[in-house]
């Protein structure tokens, strides 16, 4: 709950206002972190998001998009995004979801006792996407949002706490993680989401060995098995159980292995499945240049797309 | 201090997880995409695309003193490029 009486608000004319612009209210560890209550002045040890590159970030056009889901879908999930136009190419910078509405948590928790402060930021690195659930904060030390048992620093009577609680003194750990990473000619981590595939065209043995007794020296897995498709129904964490929330279907996950090897994917590129089935590519984690499948050297670009259904 | 009992703890129905109906669902009937992809298009396209040049991307000019004297090309024929010398050298 944000207080704002008598205080001055936007009306304030100083750039330090502290807890004249307003301070979150409620019962202390449960509601609000002691003496981190109010619009910080600086991000150390408070969750930010980067929204514009770090050098001359004034330079280039900012853009902000927005990826909603329409009815009959929850209206109250959207992607929020900024990106900024560098030398042409559109760069994604801060990605997030707040958590909003009461779909979020339903048959788990009743907004009546908690309430739900949490958020999703979208990451990419290397060949993987990477969606970090997370309740943003102070933090410092053993002074978080997550502290167990209950400190002056926590947000017990926050939804996520449920989930979160944690007795160690360290923010990472208060960050799950799911990775979805590619899994087309991938050298696979054991913490990533497996997407699965076949093509018959590479998943197929072929024997060098000329002997009478090995008749089949060439054998394929039938292409009636082949699989290559865009998954939806995407756990909002996949470290949470059960799970608080789905995101909507019309976002989803595709794993992608392409030639040119150059081929950089870029917030607002499109895939299109058929006439019917057009998505748009939010947040992508790719490698160019890359030895794919047809073991051509550098001919590949490879990884996930996080996309936005727009037909 | 209260007898702690034990089935106050207990749940009382099991909760689902995760929902099959829901999670980790394909899009299509179709087995295998080959879907376009404009990423792809723009990787292959002859076409130019044309950008405004942000003029602070330009490196800063070379820094520390300049001689005042001419370099060792001046007032001489070029030996390559060039048709026709510029001005009227050694005549």
């Amino acid at each position: 709950m944000w207080c704002s009486l008598n205080r001055k608000g936007t009306n304030t004319t100083s750039t330090n206002g502290g807890y004249e612009y307003g301070f979150y209210g409620g019962d202390r560890g449960l509601d609000y972190q002691e003496s981190a209550n109010q619009i910080p002045t600086n991000d150390s040890y408070f969750t930010y998001i980067e929204y514009a590159t770090s050098s001359t970030p004034t330079a280039y056009p900012l853009s902000i998009r927005i990826y909603k889901a329409q009815s009959p879908q929850d209206t109250n999930f959207a992607v929020i995004q900024f990106t900024q136009t560098i030398n042409n190419a559109i760069i994604p910078f801060g990605s997030f979801t707040i958590h909003k509405g009461s779909n979020f948590g339903a048959n788990i928790w009743d907004l009546n006792n908690v309430w739900n402060g949490g958020m999703t930021f979208y990451s990419s690195s290397g060949r993987t996407v990477s969606l970090i659930h997370q309740v943003p904060g102070y933090h410092y030390s053993s002074s978080t949002t997550q502290a167990e048992p209950s400190t002056n620093y926590s947000l017990t009577r926050e939804a996520n706490y449920g989930y979160l609680r944690e007795t160690n003194n360290s923010w990472n750990y208060t960050f799950p993680v799911s990775n979805y990473s590619a899994n087309i000619d991938t050298d696979n981590d054991n913490t990533n989401i497996l997407t699965y595939y076949r093509n018959s065209t590479y998943d197929r043995y072929q024997s060098a060995d000329t002997a009478v007794s090995y008749t089949n020296r060439d054998k394929s897995v039938s292409s009636s098995a082949n699989y290559y498709k865009p998954i939806k129904g995407i756990p909002i964490s996949n470290n949470l159980m059960p799970c608080p929330y789905y995101i909507p279907d019309d976002f989803i996950m595709l794993q992608v292995a392409t030639s040119p090897g150059l081929t950089q994917f870029r917030p607002g590129d499109t895939i299109t499945v058929s006439p019917s089935e057009i998505y748009e590519i939010i947040l992508a984690g790719y490698q160019t240049s890359q030895n794919g499948l047809d073991n051509v050297s550098g001919n590949n670009s490879i990884g996930m797309l996080f996309c936005a259904r727009t037909t | 201090m209260p007898d702690i009992v034990l089935s106050d703890l207990q749940p009382t129905s099991a909760a689902t997880a995760v929902d099959n109906s829901i999670a980790f669902l394909q899009t299509t009937a179709t087995p295998f995409i080959t879907p376009t992809i404009s990423s792809v298009a723009r990787a292959s396209s002859n076409t130019s695309f044309s950008s405004n040049y942000n003029i602070n991307n330009l490196d800063s000019p070379v820094t520390g003193s300049r001689s005042s004297t001419p370099g060792i090309l001046t007032g001489r024929r070029p030996t390559f490029g060039q048709l026709f010398p510029r001005g009227y050298f050694n005549r």
